[in-house]
């Protein structure tokens, strides 16, 4: 059944949308992510024009973002204080980001730049969690990384920085300038890539802010959602790029998805699932550089 | 004093009268509508909603001479189009040169009775835009310093639109059901952007326009989609509130399902 979107001003398959979302639903309920990496690309891949994809991403990761603090809230592992610090850079993240993306439109490259993050972002992490799952199967058993996180030294030129606060519920005495600044390139991720930035932000609020790690994911989620509305808001009145019948069917093919994906993950788990995951991103991130490197079939692009 | 008053005075007004008659010796010289030819659109609104499939517009004409020929056109609403040429650049397919042209109709269409009447007709193709060949004009270009050959540019640009179907792959038949009433049937496909169409019906004796007339027809997304479009395009801070509204909710109930279960 096609379906007409209001914003985008075209007919798609209502199928494909649904499958879509029931895909990185599934992923994002097994492996435990946003999915936002997979949803942009192949919404672009399907033909959505990148503007559409990125805006009306961002207001599903508000859902799929509310849906999962939720769980971590009642068994209070969110750090709000933290968040809400996080969630000041992250605005001023969104804005930068805003202002970039248009620019890039203007210049005729916000393919070519959202093209160029997702590998090289995608690329690295992907790379890295396909290395250190690797490693840790043949290893066998791996070693319990939580005790080590703590115990990790802050550069540093981290400790120099101004502006110290106290973070009771994390029990750190930091600069604010620390969680803002990891809350502005989250911002920036969701605003020009349409991604919350999860596989950046948790490994950056254990390493750099020494969180502890119980609270780490439910309070990257806390701060994503507001992050993400916010940069829906800004797409919305700066873009007018948010399609709200593709979110629909975007969120409910997710919701769906995820309870499959969560059933589904007592199967995979550990280092397998990590596995799995890892070559999925790659996966992504190869298909982008084909596009980019590969001798385009029409050498002529189009832009209203 | 007073005379010169009034002679000033009647100048003006005969000025103004002069003034007038002129425009409407020109008005009238351009156009003669109604004499020969009479069109009707079989419909002057195309509603698109959620679940639009496509539609057909049917322009019926009546003309009061047999020895004459018809070509009609039907352009959707311009808009200013960006042609950009890939180029590689560190092993990268990048946009590298442009041509921009000014206002480029989202849909285009026309038929003719007889293929070949409008070549050589410079103003039928220059002037009122009869084939696709006359619609890009030189004078609505943009593009980057080193593009001198903009006729690649736009042959992308056509053979897009042609395959979005949004561009006639060959000019449509105008199909006479006697000698003088006459029909064409243009399709509108689903991804049609929406906007006031307009309909130009030209009737043509020895390479001289000798009537036209012209219909409108309006395409618009009515419904859910309309709200969302009017919300998005006047309100879009309150619509962008409502999308994520929406999706709180949705975040919420998923949670909610999800902890029963």
């Amino acid at each position: 059944m096609l379906i007409y979107l209001p914003i985008a001003e075209m007919a798609v398959a209502v199928e494909e949308i649904f499958l879509l979302g029931f895909f990185v639903g599934f992923v994002s309920g097994v492996f435990g992510v946003g999915g936002g990496f997979l949803t942009t690309p192949l919404l672009i891949f399907m033909g959505i024009p990148p503007t559409v994809a990125v805006g009306t991403q961002a207001s599903q990761l508000v859902a799929s973002g509310t849906s999962g603090v939720i769980g971590y809230w009642k068994k209070g592992y969110v750090d709000f204080f933290v968040g809400t610090v996080m969630l000041c850079g992250g605005v001023v993240g969104t804005v930068f980001g805003i202002i970039i993306f248009e620019l890039m439109q203007y210049l005729g490259q916000i393919d070519l730049v959202i093209s160029l993050l997702y590998i090289i972002l995608m690329g690295s992490v992907g790379g890295m969690m396909l290395f250190e799952s690797v490693f840790s199967l043949s290893k066998g058993k791996r070693k319990s990384v939580k005790h080590e996180f703590n115990r990790f030294n802050s550069p540093s030129l981290i400790s120099r920085l101004p502006y110290k606060m106290r973070f009771p519920r994390s029990k750190l005495y930091i600069s604010a300038f620390v969680p803002a600044g990891i809350g502005f390139v989250s911002g920036f991720l969701v605003s020009t890539m349409g991604v919350g930035g999860g596989f950046l932000l948790v490994p950056a609020m254990i390493y750099i802010l020494g969180m502890p790690a119980y609270l780490v994911a439910g309070t990257s989620l806390f701060q994503i959602i507001f992050t993400s509305a916010f940069s829906t808001i800004m797409h919305a009145v700066t873009n007018n790029s948010v399609d709200i019948l593709l979110a629909l069917f975007l969120i409910i093919g997710g919701v769906i998805g995820a309870r499959f994906g969560v059933m589904a993950s007592k199967k995979v788990k550990g280092a397998r699932a990590r596995v799995i995951l890892a070559l999925i991103v790659l996966a992504v991130c190869t298909k982008m550089a084909v596009h980019l490197f590969l001798t385009p079939d029409n050498f002529f692009v189009t832009v209203m | 004093m007073r005379v010169a008053v009034f002679s000033r005075l009647a100048l003006l007004v005969v000025s103004t009268v002069f003034f007038i008659m002129n425009t409407n010796a020109a008005y009238a010289q351009d156009i003669r509508t109604g004499d020969h030819l009479v069109t009707q659109v079989s419909n002057d609104f195309i509603d698109v909603s959620a679940g639009f499939g496509g539609a057909v517009i049917d322009l019926f004409g009546d003309r009061n001479d047999a020895n004459t020929d018809v070509a009609i056109v039907v352009e959707g609403p311009k808009r200013r189009v960006t042609i950009w040429q890939k180029e590689q650049v560190m092993g990268a397919w990048v946009n590298r040169y442009f041509v921009s042209f000014d206002s480029v109709p989202v849909f285009y269409s026309y038929a003719l009775d007889k293929r070949d009447f409008i070549i050589n007709n410079s103003e039928l193709s220059e002037k009122h835009n009869v084939g696709i060949e006359a619609l890009f004009k030189e004078e609505q270009i943009r593009k980057s310093r080193s593009i001198d050959d903009i006729e690649v540019f736009r042959n992308a640009l056509v053979e897009e639109r042609k395959n979005l179907g949004v561009f006639p792959q060959a000019p449509e038949m105008v199909e006479f059901l006697n000698p003088y009433f006459f029909r064409a049937r243009f399709k509108i496909p689903q991804s049609v952007p929406t906007g006031e169409y307009k309909i130009h019906t030209y009737l043509v004796k020895d390479g001289a326009i000798i009537d036209r007339a012209v219909q409108a027809v309006s395409i618009k997304q009515v419904g859910i989609n309309g709200l969302f479009l009017r919300m998005a395009k006047e309100n879009s801070f309150f619509y962008g509130l409502g999308c994520i509204l929406f999706a709180f909710i949705a975040g919420w109930f998923v949670s909610a399902v999800r902890v029963k279960v």
